[in-house]
């Protein structure tokens, strides 16, 4: 443990040291290599087949992402699209409209949410899987 | 067991209030991410860091938590003090490590410590919220805890290298 023992030189160590070092190379790319593998890994990737549609936490519909269609929410103030497999929310009446902004998706697990709504569009595979998202069963 | 001096005491008490007021003024200043209001810049832990570089451990670990517990109260968000505290003292023991090892910069050892501290709160928020979801955010934290991390890290560096030696010598 004479590693952990006081040191009462650091200060001077660091008030002559230079602001940047070659370790410092060695630490920033271990961190870029972390990010990049974790990224990689928990992105979505297997084509979703249902969007699963809950407003308010209660699932209200189930849509095969396979036929082109428009469905109406909430008595019409928010419009969902389907097409070439892709859903995106493409009318609403929320203030902050980050749901028009984050356009189609179209890989399990991605979703799209509307906050002010409460509306979330979750895509998910045939036997209602999610892809690398493990959930507790069938969370929204 | 060592003594611990007053005058050590009175100067740990006052890096203290010092980390107090940068982290209250943090804390209600307008958010500089609107989309993420919680990101912020984080100075009260240069003080943290140059207190253990002046004080020595005891001191700063003393100064990281209370800091962490004391600002959320003050500022009217006590819920934040558990993700302060967690976050804190974490990458407050990380960057203890990085600086024994005496082989980086600080500046960069304060962007290891800044996105250790966003990742123990990502964990913090997975435990409190029961779920894994908030771990999509991880990506943009990791960002903005770098960018913190080096506006920390070179205001810590200038401080280091332009204060006066007399300043900081024999305090024991």
């Amino acid at each position: 443990m004479k590693f952990l023992r006081k040191d009462k030189n650091l200060i001077e160590h660091y008030r002559k040291s230079a602001p940047f070092t070659a370790f410092d190379l060695v630490l920033v790319a271990l961190i870029v290599f972390a990010v990049t593998v974790c990224v990689g890994a928990l992105s979505p990737k297997e084509e979703a087949a249902f969007a699963y549609v809950y407003v308010d936490g209660r699932e209200v519909g189930r849509y095969a992402l396979a036929s082109d269609r428009e469905i109406p929410l909430l008595d019409g103030r928010v419009t969902l699209t389907v097409s070439d497999g892709a859903v995106a929310i493409t009318g609403n009446d929320c203030p902050n409209g980050i749901c028009l902004k984050t356009g189609y998706i179209s890989k399990a697990g991605e979703r799209i949410v509307c906050v002010p709504n409460k509306i979330s569009v979750v895509l998910r595979t045939d036997d209602g899987s999610s892809g690398i998202y493990v959930t507790g069963g069938g969370g929204s | 067991m060592k003594k611990f001096s007053t005058r050590k005491l009175a100067y740990t008490s006052v890096l203290l209030a010092v980390a107090l007021v940068a982290g209250s003024i943090e804390a209600v200043v307008p958010p500089i991410i609107p989309a993420l209001p919680f990101v912020r810049i984080g100075f009260s832990n240069v003080v943290t860091i140059f207190c253990y570089l002046v004080l020595g451990f005891p001191s700063a670990l003393a100064i990281s938590a209370l800091k962490s517990v004391l600002v959320p109260i003050f500022v009217g968000n006590p819920v934040m003090a558990l993700y302060s505290l967690t976050a804190s003292v974490g990458s407050f023991l990380v960057s203890v490590l990085l600086l024994r090892i005496k082989r980086s910069g600080l500046p960069v050892i304060s962007v290891l410590g800044a996105i250790t501290h966003n990742m123990l709160q990502l964990c913090v928020a997975a435990l409190m919220t029961g779920s894994a979801i908030v771990f999509g955010y991880a990506p943009w934290l990791v960002i903005t805890g770098a960018g913190a991390g080096l506006a920390t890290g070179v205001t810590l560096y200038l401080l280091v290298r332009f204060l006066p030696a007399r300043l900081t010598e024999n305090i024991d």
